[in-house]
């Protein structure tokens, strides 16, 4: 991936050149879709504010005193417009329960941009809730999106989504606690760890980092993204002795963290940017050798959006590289955006070399998505899981 | 005999503006709900409601599907009710009687923990009761008292803990409006009257009762528990007897007669809110047992709470709340009953 | 259930009226300061974390003491305003939830009407409902104000949708009237009826009674059912989660950020409404007994 980087990499250039420039390749790229005699202008509408901007807690740059984003502070200056930013996405499910009444009523949500991790992204996509994005009005997002986050079988264009932030989901462990470095999925499983192992909730997580797992052990042949509801069964089977003989605490959202604290989980299934980021001194992430699962949270634009080309405009604006890099650089998990590792490599080599926020050729060639299911499949999924945490 | 009973609108007048606000965003929304719970279909694929289907297998099948959660629900609900009784009562009688200029302060002090917010609480929690926290290094690493793979985090004693540190509030407070308005004078009077502790009936009561709690307690928390494994049931009668004895000696000696001749008939109003305002939210909570307790300690609202917004199958979470609501609704018939009188449920006084 | 109250007796003979003494005047009190030590113990650790400065974005192990967080408490974008949702909503509820509820109870135990029985037992079922079907089910209605007849056209858009403030409040009165009747019933049932009556003996008419008679000896059963209201508002999730469209409050934010960080900053807001309350309450306690009396309100 660093090699594709370098080799997409472009000639430094101070933001405002950079720009102009990639909207010139982006409007001769429109000139050239719509053939001759469109309007000069790159689409109908003008940018309109404030913007309604729906995303996940603490995933957003802030000045060194934390008052403001210096991001947003560039875009409103940039355009002219406000934007309302709240942190109001706390969970893909609680948020979809929140929208889904005024989508499926044709109602606006008041959102100009949403944030929905793939699966939850894929669900309302297919259900036609979404605003097509006009391509022409995001040509730096088109050019810099790395290409392994193309071609999902939901939206292989890029016509309806841009990713946010990616994250890795892995093995998490106390090494203290442990007592040894855990590399495998199947360290999860030890005898000595009983009842201080934790698995995240819901099927997207663990169902696919398991099915790596026993897909390493031959029980299962297909990749995450590619699991029959027979192999979520083989899962399923796998996991449900442990469950009851308590080898498997509970199933959590990111609890572990503390819980690595105070002694109550020694070994975890866990998301990357909260190891990235956790400072305990004994905490380990691994990217387990059977495979790790990276998800992706995206930038999408719900039907009836009042400031549809300024939701545009912001999903252009994250894709510069400099904008993209700033970000990441405090967000601390996988950025969807070509040459940032470079662009962070100038002022913080130290973060750069930084695994979990950009990892290895050999490691995210290891890394599989998670299934993005259809509504019936997911409902027989959603019920195995939910058989297995109990409730 | 009362003041305005000759105009007989008056009361409907003063129910008016309340009802009517439930009946908006409470009743009609419910209705909804209803519907739902006989319905088929999910949230994404759209659903088919009566009268086309009647669905009362959603009833039926979920019943028996979720015994083990319901349960759950009513075990910990239940124990979590009579420990905040016993810590309530006394905190409640001791702010009434004893709070002096203080009162205002102790009773804000008991809610006070909502103040900062639940998730802040129950992190507080896990930092004292975790494997390393300072609770369990005191009682297992230093004296001793459990085993050595004791911990508390994931099972139904740390649920059952959860909920009656939530729910002592919402305890102490009726009992306490209803204890501060005993007339002292009667007080004054039952003692002149009744001298002495309530020594016989007290040692009987104390014994029969604190031997009873402490029984529900060790089979409800090693019921289906992670330690149930490690501890043998021979200790329920152990912890049966310390709790016959230790009921005994506080009934036999520190329960007055006048006590229990005047003052606690005088609060059984507020005993009665007091522990419906408990067992009511306890029995429909789900984030203790989410956030405390394992796969194996979930409660019925974990179960309704998944259905709602993991599969967003609302007819199975809508007949799931309502089996929830209607046992409720007879559990509060029966107790009303037990305890004595309608006026209890709010009759007239 | 009687094993729970010491030192209630006065009297008794010989050495038990020694560990009468004793107990009344020592077991009561250690019995409460363990109690309300008890409520206090993650209050405490919520103000020691406030004074953390935690290595990466998570404040769950203790680090090193510092006042960073304390020099720039609302230091956190959105912040301030989801407190101040939190305020504006907790108080409005509060007010609204507490007289409608009260009413309520005044007509529930001073009048035998036709239906009181029924209604004793409705008021029972909205806390029986779990809050996500409060959530969900007011959604639901809130999104068909604006989309299906016959609400469509008889409802004004921006009341009940788009959500927002009054969305939440409405939500918020709905869950507690029923707290409010609850407590405020405990403090009427046994109310001393002679008094009301002696003040219309000596001329008073209905409106001077309930205010100068009847309102006084219920007002600790009203503050009580107050405080039992607001503390559920200020705490509320679920239901505002469905409720709020736009809007944020102060748990939604908490709930929501503890996924990725949870800064010292979220301990430094809790323990300054913490102080800011409990200084409150100790100031007015102080001035009302430097005022002679505190206002005792018991039928003696």
């Amino acid at each position: 991936m660093t090699d594709l980087d370098q080799r997409l990499r472009r000639l430094p250039v101070p933001r405002r050149t950079f720009l102009q420039g990639t909207t010139l390749v982006g409007f001769s790229a429109f000139l050239a879709a719509c053939g001759t005699g469109s309007s000069p202008k790159p689409s109908e509408g003008a940018i309109t504010g404030p913007l309604n901007f729906a995303n996940w807690p603490a995933y957003i740059d802030l000045t060194e005193d934390e008052t403001s984003s210096p991001t947003l502070t560039d875009f409103e200056a940039k355009y002219g417009i406000k934007v309302n930013y709240q942190e109001e996405i706390e969970a893909n499910e609680d948020f979809y329960a929140t929208i889904a009444p005024q989508l499926g009523s044709g109602l606006d949500t008041g959102w100009d941009i949403i944030v929905l991790t793939d699966y939850m992204a894929a669900r309302v996509v297919r259900a036609g809730w979404i605003e097509e994005i006009d391509a022409a009005n995001v040509p730096t997002a088109l050019a810099n999106v790395r290409d392994e986050l193309k071609g999902l079988d939901w939206d292989p264009d890029m016509k309806y989504h841009f990713p946010w932030q990616s994250g890795a989901t892995g093995v998490g462990y106390n090494v203290k606690s442990t007592g040894r470095d855990l590399t495998k999925v199947e360290d999860l499983f030890d005898p000595a760890f009983k009842g201080k192992v934790t698995l995240l909730s819901g099927y997207a997580d663990t169902f696919s980092l398991v099915g790596l797992m026993l897909k390493a052990k031959g029980t299962i042949s297909n990749e995450p993204a590619k699991m029959t509801l027979e192999d979520a069964q083989k899962v399923y089977d796998y996991l449900k002795p442990f469950v009851d003989s308590g080898h498997i605490r509970a199933f959590t959202g990111n609890e572990y963290l503390q819980d690595f604290g105070s002694g109550d989980t020694w070994a975890a299934m866990v998301w990357s940017g909260d190891l990235a980021s956790s400072g305990g001194e004994d905490d380990r992430f691994a990217f387990p050798e059977e495979g790790s699962i990276i998800w992706t949270d995206n930038m999408l634009i719900p039907k009836g959006a009042k400031n549809k080309r300024t939701a545009e405009a912001m999903m252009d604006f994250v894709y510069d590289v400099k904008n993209a890099a700033r970000l990441a650089a405090w967000i601390y998990y996988i950025s969807p955006v070509k040459g940032v590792a470079d662009e962070i490599a100038k002022t913080d080599p130290e973060l750069a070399a930084n695994e979990l926020l950009f990892p290895s050729a050999a490691t995210a060639a290891n890394m599989f998505p998670q299934p993005a299911l259809e509504d019936a499949e997911d409902i027989k999924w959603s019920e195995l899981s939910a058989n297995l945490e109990g409730a | 005999m009362s003041l305005f009973r000759s105009r007989r609108a008056i009361p409907y007048l003063l129910m008016a503006p309340g009802l009517l606000w439930l009946f908006l965003f409470f009743v009609v929304p419910n209705v909804q709900m209803l519907l739902f719970s006989l319905s088929e279909g999910t949230l994404r694929t759209g659903f088919t409601t009566p009268p086309e289907v009647w669905d009362f297998e959603n009833y039926t099948g979920s019943l028996t599907k979720f015994s083990a959660n319901f349960s759950n629900s009513i075990v910990f609900g239940g124990l979590a009710t009579i420990l905040t009784f016993l810590i309530g009562y006394p905190l409640a009688y001791a702010i009434a009687f004893k709070g002096g200029r203080w009162k205002n302060l102790l009773l804000f002090l008991v809610i006070a923990p909502f103040f900062t917010s639940f998730l802040i609480r129950t992190i507080s929690w896990r930092i004292i009761l975790g494997n390393d926290g300072p609770f369990l290094t005191v009682v297992r690493d230093v004296l001793g008292l459990v085993p050595a793979n004791f911990s508390i985090i994931g099972t139904p004693l740390a649920v059952v803990g959860g909920l009656t540190y939530q729910f002592l509030p919402f305890m102490v407070l009726p009992l306490y409006v209803s204890i501060e308005k005993v007339d002292r004078r009667l007080i004054e009077a039952a003692q002149d009257l009744y001298a002495g502790p309530w020594r016989r009936g007290g040692l009987i009561a104390g014994a029969i009762s604190g031997g009873l709690v402490a029984i529900a307690l060790q089979v409800g928390l090693g019921y289906g528990s992670l330690i149930g494994e490690d501890a043998a049931p021979a200790a329920v009668l152990p912890l049966g007897v310390i709790g016959a004895v230790a009921g005994g000696l506080v009934g036999g000696l520190l329960i007055s007669q006048a006590f229990i001749r005047v003052t606690l008939p005088l609060s059984l109003p507020g005993v009665f809110a007091a522990s419906i305002l408990t067992f009511i939210p306890a029995i429909g909570d789900y984030v203790n047992a989410q956030l405390l307790g394992s796969p194996k300690t979930q409660m019925v609202g974990n179960v309704i709470q998944g259905r709602f917004l993991d599969q967003n199958d609302y007819p199975i979470a809508a007949a799931l709340a309502f089996l929830l609501m209607a046992g409720i609704l007879i559990a509060i018939a029966l107790y009303a009953k037990l305890l004595g009188t309608e006026e209890l449920t709010g009759g007239r006084a | 259930m009687t094993a729970a109250s010491p030192a209630v007796g006065m009297d008794g003979p010989g050495t038990g009226r020694r560990l009468w003494a004793f107990a009344d005047r020592w077991l009561l009190k250690l019995f409460t300061i363990g109690a309300i030590t008890y409520l206090m113990v993650p209050i405490v650790v919520m103000i020691v974390f406030s004074f953390n400065d935690p290595v990466g974005k998570f404040n769950f192990v203790w680090a090193e003491f510092s006042l960073d967080a304390w020099a720039s408490p609302l230091n956190r974008p959105g912040l301030a305003d989801a407190l101040w949702t939190s305020i504006v909503v907790a108080i409005v509820g509060t007010f609204i939830a507490t007289i409608l509820g009260t009413l309520i109870a005044l007509a529930l135990v001073r009048y035998s009407f036709r239906g009181r029985n029924a209604t004793n037992l409705f008021i029972f079922i909205p806390m029986a409902t779990p809050e996500i079907v409060l959530g969900a089910s007011l959604l639901s209605i809130f999104v068909a104000t604006a989309t299906q007849e016959p609400f469509k056209s008889i409802i004004p858009p921006g009341i009940f949708y788009p959500l927002g403030l009054p969305t939440i409040i409405i939500a918020h009165v709905m869950f507690n009237i029923s707290y409010v009747v609850v407590t405020v019933k405990a403090r009427i049932q046994g109310f001393p009826r002679h008094l009301e009556e002696a003040a219309m003996d000596l001329g008073a008419n209905e409106w001077t009674t309930f205010w100068k008679v009847t309102f006084p000896l219920i007002r600790p059963g009203i503050v009580a059912a107050a405080l039992l209201a607001f503390s559920l508002s200020i705490d509320d999730f679920i239901v505002t989660n469905f409720t709020s469209g736009l809007v944020n409050t102060f748990p939604v934010w908490i709930w929501g950020t503890i996924r990725n960080n949870l800064p010292p900053q979220v301990h430094v807001i809790g323990t300054a409404i913490f102080l800011i309350a409990v200084g409150g309450v100790a100031i007015s306690t102080w001035l009302q007994s430097r005022g002679g009396r505190t206002v005792a309100i018991r039928p003696r």
